[in-house]
């Protein structure tokens, strides 16, 4: 809690104090003043206004959202000046307030943010001299538009679009700079399917908003094109150019800014973390490329207290070398506040004194060490982002799932279910089916069974695979059950998971070498035959003769082709009943209770899953392990389990996995749901191995 | 950190009996979430507005604390949902009262962080050779699964429940049974660590016991009457430990 924390206390009072203390001219002769008039004689347009009363152009270069943010403070201020007696100096305390405000919003924006560094948060952002300093110091008042963005990039992550949007469209009202962002952010949505629906409803707000704040005054009012024009941040950002020829000239910092743009499109899959640190650079290359002002640089600072947060001791030293840079750079350069409670009426001057050669070569060293240090520290951060990006890396290839087993044991119930985490349009799932040689009345079928792998183009399955975890489409037809026949081929893309099942689905050696998860589906003998007859006789009327002969019929193949794949399985899943006596009676309509048998192919790593299956989860397990510890069997009663505790399970022991999986993951109850847990338990298991067969 | 009694650590301690809720994690957030998600079940599907779940709840615990007194059952959240439908005219709702104390315990579960520093002062505990006893209220059941969901429950030889004692540690019994259990005198010296008024008033009236409370974010201030040490931050206290054991 902050309020308990000596760091947040001490960081409020000398926030307090310096709002008391200390007067910068940019507020009390550009802010303070322009909220004043345009609080005596309110206007549509105070900047006309302002200058229409030979106000400086420079006072107020900030949209609406600041005015309508800053102006009841000052209002405050000016009703207790009036009852003071006259003057300016509650006005000028209540603008300070407003800025203190703003960044206690920041504080708590950022630890909501980094929530799992709550702690470090105070320590990095609310005793950062980057912050102190811009804000109390130089008087500057770009921590509002800040918090802007803050809350939006928090409110996103909440999975509220529309909001982060609308945030975003209001930070670009308070400050039209933060439009920088919204081509990285769109990027961000559009390259992770996980948000790609979110894009338009986040776009649309956004612009919405923004257009709604700035366009009119843009295009409308004089005094706005007037200071615009003045401030010279168009010639700010074209300033540094390398003059190639005549007439070609090339602008630095849009040069780098549209690099960053491509290099962002080009990463493909952004993680949250990582558009934190691309949204970093951003800033630092506007800091670096062009002559910012002070307030420019608390624009980085949520970005360097994100990477402050996963850093270690290094990026932290480096994050503090270079706040103490800027520090420096701007002490001795800059002329700072007035005191005039304590007789200082005049600004504080700048520590270096006079403008002969050694004081410019001095703030020349200072510049280009803040500069350095800023460099490093913007690479660095990219190059961190960009080693935690994509964890699964799925950039290079989808995940590869592969489900094996005999008709009937659930291949199509277990495949939707995985599909359900990833969300739909995440899953392309490759059917065996679909690579059936003949149609459902060929006269083949009458020598041979569908379990034969000559009865299927099992090289063409093992080929399509292959393309589609090489991100490339593949055209392909499709069985349709109703009717029996194929469907013309059709164009399938690639997508994050790619899912194969069949009869054959792990009998490819090229397949299996690819797979990143192998699973086989087994049901124990009497219950497949129970079920079989059941559907059967009392479904379908067929005799019970005939539906016998059908499966001792396929057995054979069965144990020549299909359960052969088990050994290549990392999962095994088998469905067995809790009560065999519950089998005698096929013509039951009861309910027949199940155990999950989940045998796992490597015997260490099961155990905290078992452990919350218990505990949480409320489910039975037993455990039995191999002899030679080659492989673990549990068995599993768990029937009344629910999906949301076996999402809390997830969350808590793979919190990893929430960037691979959808929104709102498609949790099963049950067995089912048991089955889900482990696929995704032993994926996660298998991420390292990605990671490193990516870096080879 | 703050010493208010440092002579009572003088004395290597025999054991360290630890309270769970809102010593080791902080509970009010994540109960405050949890009621939260109960309620808006509760709306959804039943159709009653927060409020009067709200107000409905409020009577039965209160119903629920007077009936049973200081007993396990007298904190089951299973038993103010069933109150509580009860309070709102839908009889008691076995399959609903059900659900909603799974929302409750669920949510509770999925929000609840170890306090930082809380599972490396147990292992700090541990390599100091100090035998460690869990002593807390409420049910095994619920306290068993947070234990084992936290991944803590290596780290205590012993765990006593209220449920278990059959009243709450304001009476003292548990915090004797869990000496029992340790296989210790109930007057040789040893710690108590924890929030509430009982961890250091109740225990010391049947332990020879120091007292370390935990200060709560939205606790008092101030000390219980019998603490002898007060902190906030597991770190402190870890820092502080590392020297009196060692001494």
């Amino acid at each position: 809690m902050l309020r308990h924390d000596p760091r947040f206390a001490a960081g409020l009072l000398l926030r307090l104090v310096a709002v008391l203390l200390l007067v910068p001219p940019v507020q009390a002769e550009g802010f303070t003043p322009f909220l004043r008039q345009g609080l005596a004689a309110p206007s549509l347009d105070p900047w006309t206004q302002w200058l229409s009363t030979g106000g400086d152009p420079l006072a107020f270069l900030y949209g609406p959202v600041m005015v309508a943010y800053h102006a009841p403070f000052v209002g405050l201020g000016m009703l207790a000046d009036r009852a003071a007696g006259g003057g300016g100096a509650l006005a000028q305390i209540c603008f300070g307030l407003s800025l203190v405000l703003a960044d206690l919003a920041m504080l708590v924006l950022l630890r909501r943010l980094h929530d799992g560094a709550a702690d470090r948060v105070v320590a990095f952002y609310w005793l950062s001299p980057i912050v102190l300093v811009a804000t109390y110091y130089f008087g500057e008042v770009d921590i509002v538009p800040t918090a802007l963005v803050t809350a939006s990039l928090l409110v996103l992550r909440e999975g509220r679009p529309r909001a982060a949007g609308a945030l975003l469209g209001a930070a670009i009202g308070a400050n039209i700079s933060a439009l920088a962002l919204l081509p990285f952010m769109a990027i961000f949505l559009w390259s992770h399917r996980r948000h790609r629906d979110t894009l338009a409803a986040f776009t649309i707000p956004c612009l919405a908003l923004a257009l709604a704040l700035q366009a009119p005054l843009l295009l409308l009012s004089g005094g706005v094109q007037a200071m615009l024009l003045a401030s010279a941040e168009v010639d700010s950002i074209l300033g540094m150019t390398v003059p190639l020829a005549p007439g070609q000239t090339l602008h630095v910092m849009p040069f780098a800014y549209l690099l960053l743009l491509y290099g962002a499109w080009r990463v493909g899959r952004m993680s949250f973390d990582l558009l934190h640190a691309v949204l970093g650079a951003v800033y630092f290359v506007i800091l670096l490329l062009t002559p910012a002002s002070t307030g420019w640089y608390v624009w980085v600072l949520p970005f360097v207290v994100a990477y402050q947060t996963r850093a270690g001791a290094r990026g932290v030293a480096l994050a503090t070398v270079f706040a103490i840079a800027f520090v420096l750079h701007r002490l001795l350069t800059e002329p700072g506040p007035a005191l005039p409670l304590i007789g200082m009426a005049g600004p504080v001057p700048p520590w270096l004194p006079g403008t002969g050669p050694v004081a410019e070569h001095l703030a020349g060293l200072a510049y280009t060490a803040t500069s350095a240090v800023g460099l490093v520290l913007a690479v660095t951060m990219l190059r961190h982002g960009l080693e935690e990006n994509d964890f699964f890396r799925l950039s290079q290839r989808p995940l590869a799932i592969a489900i094996a087993g005999d008709s009937g044991t659930g291949k199509d119930t277990l495949a939707l279910a995985i599909a359900g985490l990833f969300g739909g349009g995440a899953v392309t799932n490759l059917s065996g089916d679909d690579y059936h040689l003949f149609e459902r009345h060929g006269r083949l079928w009458q020598s041979l069974t569908h379990l034969d792998p000559r009865a299927n183009d099992l090289d063409g399955m093992a080929r399509d695979a292959q393309s589609l975890l090489g991100w490339k489409p593949i055209l392909c037809r499709h069985y349709d059950h109703a009717t029996g026949l194929f469907t013309p081929r059709r164009r399938i893309k690639a997508t994050d998971v790619v899912l194969v099942t069949g009869l054959h689905a792990l009998y490819s050696p090229a397949l299996r070498a690819s797979l990143d998860l192998a699973i086989y589906l087994d049901m124990d003998d009497e219950l497949r035959r129970f079920f079989k007859i059941r559907r059967d006789v009392r479904e379908r009327g067929h005799p019970v003769e005939r539906v016998l002969a059908s499966l001792e019929r396929r057995r054979p193949d069965y144990e020549r082709f299909v359960q052969p794949q088990r050994a290549h399985a990392d999962i095994v899943f088998a469905l067995l009943p809790a009560d065999r006596a519950g089998l005698a009676d096929w013509a039951t309509t009861g309910r027949i209770p199940l155990l999950l048998r989940v045998r796992l192919h490597d015997a260490v790593g099961h155990e905290r899953v078992v452990r919350h299956l218990g505990a949480v989860c409320g489910a039975q397990v037993d455990v039995a392990v191999e002899a030679g510890g080659h492989g673990v069997e549990l068995t599993i009663a768990g029937e009344d389990v629910s999906g949301e505790d076996l999402q809390v399970v997830v969350l808590k022991l793979f919190p990893m996995l929430s960037e691979l999986l959808a929104w709102s993951p498609a949790w099963q109850p049950g067995l089912t749901g048991i089955m889900q847990l482990f696929v995704l338990m032993q994926l996660a298991r298998h991420s390292p191995k990605r990671m490193q067969e990516s870096r080879q | 950190m703050r010493l208010i009694a440092p002579a009572a650590f003088g004395e290597r301690p025999r054991a360290v009996l630890i309270d769970l809720d809102d010593t080791l994690y902080g509970y009010e957030g994540p109960h405050r979430a949890a009621m939260a998600a109960v309620r808006e079940k509760a709306r959804v599907s039943l159709n009653v507005r927060p409020d009067a779940f709200e107000d409905a709840f409020r009577s039965a615990r209160d119903a629920v604390k007077r009936r049973l007194g200081r007993t396990a059952s007298s904190h089951s959240r299973l038993l103010y949902f069933q109150g509580t439908l009860e309070a709102l005219g839908l009889n008691s709702q076995v399959a609903i009262a059900l659900d909603l104390e799974q929302t409750y315990w669920r949510t509770l579960l999925a929000r609840a962080r170890l306090l930082p520093g809380a599972e490396e002062t147990l292992i700090e505990l541990r390599a100091a050779g100090l035998p460690l006893a869990c002593v807390t209220d409420l049910t095994a059941q619920i306290q068993f699964r947070k234990l084992v969901y936290f991944e803590i429950d290596r780290y205590f030889d012993v765990v006593v429940t209220s449920e278990e004692a059959g009243v709450d540690k304001a009476g003292g019994v548990p915090f004797s049974l869990a000496m029992s259990k340790l296989g210790l005198d109930p007057r040789e010296r040893v710690w108590c660590i924890g929030d509430a008024e009982c961890d250091v008033e109740a225990s010391k009236e049947v332990l020879n016991v120091a007292t370390l409370q935990r200060l709560t974010e939205d606790g008092p201030c101030t000390p219980h009457a019998g603490a002898d040490a007060v902190f906030r931050k597991f770190s402190a206290l870890r820092v502080w430990l590392r020297g009196a054991l060692a001494a």
